[in-house]
């Protein structure tokens, strides 16, 4: 393991947070490249250990993986998170999938009003404002955190699970500009 | 012909929206959403939106107006012409837009499930817990001042229920029932407990439920830092 990917580890190993590409640039002395590079030898590094490297677009951070989460709960006892409804987990599968996607776009596939299951969702950090869209009112955009990556267990989005059917229209909401 | 509409086998309590109760119909009717015709589900959607009660009119306008359109499409079916009016060619337009949106809706519900599934196997991902790792319980006892306020600040969170449901009410007893099971599990995180509620009077139960719990010694309330979240945990009783 190349010395920056070692340091990429040590970081992220005492980091209660997940940190940007370009902080661990700064903190190894860095280019892109070159972190990218260890980024990747790190992920391949901890392949079959019981933590992994997660990655959030252009976020990184440890976790432990979720084959281990009755492990680690037994272990640990840490605290419960709340159950979600019906309506939380489809407005999650619709913003993962579409994001960045507004409420009305949401709205449109449920076919009700997602006001409030949406800000629920925010309130649990399992969704965030990521931008602001260009049409009228330049409504606001919502995408997935790395908390929902945490709680699905998933080392990334592209680990999301791909539907039996409909996957092409699913597709067309990944593939977005 | 049209089988007689039984009723619906329903799986979850109430549909949230138009879309949903039809998605149900049509899937009961035929697997390939593009081949079942709306106006063969007709008859048991209304006898589903006769049954229900919803008291919002916004969504009863919804639901009435998607039965509306599946009438006239309906009576088209049964009584064509040989050459189709505007209005019918609209409206047969319509029927495969309908068909569209279910199958997009059928595609997130299906994922939904999955994601569903996931979590309920138990598939946390821990990262680091918060750094400077605490030396063992040392942060102070919550005082209950900070609690009222933090309860605040979620119940202003929670809306009032736009559909009214069967409205099932919650005793005082359950609760402490309920958040006790819940606590032999582990801690609770306090605005995950209350979000959990379906409208603010059950909100306000699971607290004052909480405040017994408290007062009878029975559980313990922290928070590692100001603002951070606010743990409930049972108290080992005393020996």
């Amino acid at each position: 393991m190349s010395d920056i990917s070692a340091a990429v580890e040590a970081i992220l190993f005492s980091s209660n947070r997940p940190l940007k590409v370009r902080e661990l640039q700064q903190a190894t002395d860095a280019d892109r490249n070159s972190v990218e590079g260890a980024l990747e030898k790190l992920r391949e590094t901890l392949d079959g250990r019981g933590v992994m490297l997660m990655r959030h677009h252009d976020e990184v951070h440890l976790a432990t993986r979720p084959e281990f989460a009755g492990a680690v709960r037994r272990a640990l006892r840490p605290e419960v998170s709340g159950r979600l409804s019906q309506a939380a987990y489809e407005t999650l599968a619709i913003v993962a999938y579409q994001q960045p996607v507004s409420r009305a776009r949401v709205e449109e596939v449920r076919g009700v009003n997602c006001e409030s299951v949406l800000g629920n969702l925010e309130l649990r950090d399992l969704i965030t404002e990521v931008g602001r869209g260009s049409g009228p009112g330049q409504p606001k955009l919502y995408g997935t955190t790395m908390r929902f990556l945490q709680v699905m267990g998933l080392e990334s989005l592209d680990h999301l699970p791909t539907p039996s059917e409909g996957a092409e229209l699913l597709e067309r909401g990944l593939t977005k500009g | 012909m049209e089988t007689a509409p039984s009723r619906l086998p329903v799986s979850t309590p109430v549909f949230e929206g138009p879309l949903e109760l039809l998605l149900a119909l049509v899937e009961r009717e035929e697997v390939d959403i593009f081949k079942v015709s709306l106006a063969k589900v007709t008859d048991a959607y209304l006898a589903e939106i006769a049954s229900r009660e919803i008291a919002d009119p916004q969504e009863m306008a919804e639901f009435l107006w998607m039965a509306a359109r599946m009438l006239l499409l309906k009576s088209i079916r049964l009584l064509p012409t040989d050459a189709p009016t505007d209005e019918e060619t609209e409206l047969l337009g319509w029927e495969d837009e309908v068909r569209q949106r279910l199958e997009e809706y059928r595609a997130y519900k299906e994922i939904a499930g999955e994601l569903l599934e996931r979590a309920q196997q138990e598939t946390f991902a821990f990262p680091p817990p918060a750094r400077p790792v605490e030396a063992g319980g040392q942060e102070e006892p919550l005082n209950v001042d900070f609690l009222v306020e933090a309860f605040n600040r979620v119940l202003a969170r929670i809306p009032p229920r736009p559909l009214i449901v069967t409205g099932r009410t919650w005793t005082l007893q359950e609760k402490l029932d309920l958040i006790s099971g819940r606590l032999r599990d582990g801690p609770i995180e306090l605005v995950e407990l209350i979000l959990e509620s379906q409208d603010r009077l059950e909100a306000v139960v699971t607290f004052v439920a909480l405040l017994e719990l408290i007062r009878r010694s029975l559980v313990r309330v922290r928070q590692k830092e100001r603002f951070g979240p606010i743990h409930v945990e049972a108290r080992e009783p005393a020996a």
